[in-house]
């Protein structure tokens, strides 16, 4: 099977358009701190420092239900250890974050109003710093894992 | 993020994620910088999003081959504690290297899907399994 095509296009159609617009150039540059002097007013509006070019992902991964993913769960430990690499980017220098975290919570059907109790697992991140862009270009930016 | 009916592993209804990039970037979506906020020296981090557009794929191997989802979006906020000195670590077999400090993570969060809502419980409740905070570099910068 052909897994290079993951990746819901709509959602990443509404997550990057409302910033795309600024383009790479800009956040790459460093030019944020002086972006009022020439940024028109529509893209000042929007200039949140949010990342607008994607990273690109390790090489390495795991390979749950035999499908590979560019990504090592906290645990378990792989060698050489003793941590897997937090990161979901490569090319990058930056602050990492990552968990595993257990717990449980409510839902609730909007429905008819009935609650349940769930257990849940958490595997999230953060990662912020400079990286290498899907255009090949240096980037700041800061990225969640979720 | 999975919700599960029974206890953890068992019985998944719900995994909101971001999808897997056609690069291959794993559940992995920007966020504004003003989201995080981090003190490695005082071995503290904090990540905190509201309404964050995700999908709802429901389980794991639905989410890993992209099946049929839902809309939906989650809040959050996580806050990392060291609770072990820095360590350096260089892995030249995965090729990262960084200086980390082993940490526990408290969560408080929810989710919206269509017709679903969910609420954590508070994050003194929190269970910690594995948690890290650093500075790291890979990939080109590996060498550096």
């Amino acid at each position: 099977m052909n897994r290079s095509h993951f990746g819901h296009t709509h959602f990443w159609a509404r997550t990057m358009t409302r910033r795309s617009f600024l383009g790479s150039a800009a956040l790459a540059s460093g030019a944020a701190v002086t972006a009022g002097a020439w940024l028109p007013e529509i893209a000042k509006a929007d200039f949140d420092k949010v990342a607008t070019v994607l990273p690109r992902p390790i090489p390495g991964g795991v390979k749950p239900f035999g499908i590979m993913i560019h990504h090592f769960p906290p645990v378990p430990f792989i060698a050489p250890g003793p941590i897997n690499e937090p990161s979901e980017i490569t090319d990058f220098n930056g602050l990492v974050g990552v968990c595993r975290v257990t717990g449980a919570g409510t839902g609730t059907d909007t429905s008819t109003g009935a609650k349940t109790r769930y257990s849940y697992q958490v595997d999230n991140g953060f990662m912020s710093g400079l990286y290498v862009g899907e255009d090949g270009l240096s980037h700041h930016g800061t990225f969640a894992f979720v | 993020m999975d919700l599960f009916t029974g206890a953890v592993g068992t019985g998944q209804v719900h995994d909101f994620n971001p999808g897997i990039r056609e690069s291959g970037l794993f559940w992995t979506q920007p966020v504004s910088e003003d989201a995080l906020e981090v003190d490695l020296a005082g071995g503290t981090a904090t990540l905190a999003l509201d309404d964050l557009d995700e999908e709802d794929y429901h389980n794991l191997l639905n989410a890993l081959l992209d099946g049929p989802s839902d809309s939906a979006s989650v809040s959050f906020e996580m806050r990392w504690k060291a609770i072990a000195e820095p360590m350096n670590v260089t892995d030249t077999v995965h090729g990262f290297t960084g200086r980390y400090q082993i940490s526990a993570v408290q969560i408080e969060w929810s989710a919206k899907a269509p017709h679903f809502e969910f609420v954590s419980d508070p994050a003194g409740t929190t269970t910690n399994v594995r948690s890290v905070i650093g500075r790291e570099r890979n990939g080109i910068f590996f060498a550096d």
